[in-house]
């Protein structure tokens, strides 16, 4: 069996935030019409489609109905939360290097804002559950919000991090949303200040530390290099990927809080890519918090472990200009959040260099993660342009 | 405590049968005596895993303070933290009785039991103080 080299051909991404009165699967279904346009294709030519969703539990296999999908020769739905975009992409590419299909659309969506609703709303009411969750949440621990704060709380106890420390990461963030026309928060800068007298959610958690919530939906559309080279957009390849998913974490004393699937999964990405680390020009971490940032770019090594806090809030290290480049478009704290698909949808912007304003000058290679569950979950891919 | 009914189910059954005795159910591996989260599936072998009460005693390694924002527009704060059981296995709860702006890592801690609809549920309260 020869081996075909994956590559991203076409992406799509519908209106984001706010956008009241369409379901997820409608979503999807324009996301994926939008990745088939931009790559120069058209939904005939998608023989394989895999998807997903957020909270709202309304996309399904039902997707290939709904976008009039025949004869597919792959077709599944899959659930890694936030690690579950890069996942997809990852098995896409293995289709494809094995001949099992040729094009095949990655398409995740959620529609969990709902007008005149709190967005708090959107994500506490469902996380309320029977069973061991349902005494968890009675417990007072109902949200994400709460369960990542516990891990902070022990990086920040463990090696002397401070919500300062957080605070740049956001305000960081942010800068890099002030050069993005799609995100939320374009045009809405946002000071250390600001940060720091934002209201609490769960403390150490200010509300800035926390990503926002968006409707909308993300595809792409993952075919061979070669066909990729002859179609409308430049190809932008998939070197390597990796999942680290380490269990039972929270249940026993354990790395909880202190080191996140990143560790075990970047160096194979890049091994398998052939990438050292300092070869990466762009990162695109999953940020639903400030400290998931801050806890993935130490664990890939891009600053030391437990000196995160300091290195990052270092004067010319990150932000537009800053020598990390990281989360380019704003992220999930600035732009918008679609889960893994946010830092996937940057990271084949940059890595095409349609980036404008935003647009980093070297974008060979392009990493990209997503953290799923509480730090239970992780993807890793290595993205790069056409050499 | 949020006051959120709890509904049981086949999983949690048993510990919360435990807790309406106002005992902390963990899982006992018989066949190496190593003491297990409640959490653990012990259908998976039920002749090898038994449950047993744990001391109910614990230390703090993690904690957060909730913001809830009432109706009338103030703010109440409410301590959850992680809590390491004397027997080994950690606990996410809610902490009572302990103040929100101190350094609660290394707090021991004791369980206590409140009503969450027809269940009873596990929370946890300060003993003393002292440096981990």
């Amino acid at each position: 069996m020869s081996f075909r080299e994956p590559a991203i051909a076409g992406l799509g991404i519908t209106a984001q935030g706010k956008v009241y009165g369409r379901t997820a699967p409608q979503f999807a279904a324009e996301a994926v019409r939008l990745a088939v346009h931009d790559a120069g294709l058209n939904l005939t030519d998608v023989d394989g489609l895999l998807m997903s969703g957020g909270v709202t539990g309304s996309m399904g296999i039902h997707l290939q109905g709904d976008l009039g999908l025949t004869d597919l020769k792959l077709l599944t739905y899959m659930q890694g939360y936030g690690s579950t975009a890069a996942q997809m992409i990852q098995y896409a590419s293995m289709a494809v290097q094995s001949g099992m299909a040729d094009t095949i659309a990655v398409v995740w969506a959620d529609d969990p804002l709902k007008d005149k609703t709190r967005v708090s709303e959107s994500y506490a009411a469902r996380s309320v559950a029977t069973g061991w969750r349902g005494i968890t949440a009675a417990s007072g621990i109902s949200s994400a919000n709460t369960m990542y704060a516990l891990a902070a709380r022990r990086h920040m106890k463990k090696y002397g991090t401070t919500q300062d420390h957080f605070g740049h990461i956001a305000v960081a963030q942010r800068e890099w949303a002030q050069l993005n026309p799609i995100a939320q928060f374009y045009g809405t800068p946002l000071t250390l200040e600001e940060y720091h007298a934002s209201r609490y959610i769960a403390e150490p958690f200010h509300l800035y530390d926390c990503c926002l919530v968006s409707n909308g939906g993300v595809a792409v559309v993952v075919t061979s290099l070669d066909r990729a080279r002859a179609l409308r957009q430049p190809p932008v390849r998939v070197l390597g990927w990796a999942q680290a998913h380490p269990g039972n974490a929270g249940l026993r004393n354990d790395d909880f809080g202190l080191v996140s699937g990143a560790a075990s999964a970047g160096p194979r990405a890049l091994k398998m890519a052939g990438v050292t680390l300092d070869e990466i020009d762009v990162v695109e971490v999953y940020d639903c918090y400030t400290f998931t940032a801050l806890l993935t770019l130490e664990d890939y090594g891009f600053v030391p472990k437990g000196e995160g806090g300091p290195a990052l809030s270092e004067p010319g290290m990150l932000g537009p200009g800053g020598k990390l480049k990281v989360n380019t478009g704003g992220g999930e704290l600035s732009a918008f959040y679609m889960w893994g698909m946010t830092p996937v949808h940057e990271g084949v912007v940059q890595a095409r260099g349609q980036g404008g304003d935003r647009q980093v000058e070297r974008h060979d290679r392009v990493l990209v993660s997503g953290n799923g569950g509480v730090l239970d979950y992780h993807s890793t891919l290595i993205l790069g342009t056409d050499d | 405590m949020l006051g959120i009914p709890v509904r049981r189910d086949a999983a949690t059954a048993a510990f919360l049968d435990g807790t309406a005795r106002d005992q902390f159910l963990l899982v006992r591996d018989t066949q190496t005596g190593t003491l297990l989260a409640p959490q653990f599936d012990t259908t998976i072998d039920p002749d090898r895993y038994e449950h047993v009460p744990a001391a109910g005693t614990g230390t703090v390694v993690s904690w957060s303070v909730v913001h809830r924002r009432q109706a009338d527009g103030t703010t109440s704060r409410h301590p959850v933290g992680i809590v390491e059981l004397d027997e080994g296995p950690w606990w996410w709860t809610a902490l009572d009785g302990v103040d929100p702006d101190a350094d609660l890592l290394g707090l021991r801690v004791q369980v206590a039991f409140a009503e969450a609809g027809d269940e009873t549920i596990p929370y946890f309260t300060a003993i003393e103080r002292t440096a981990l």
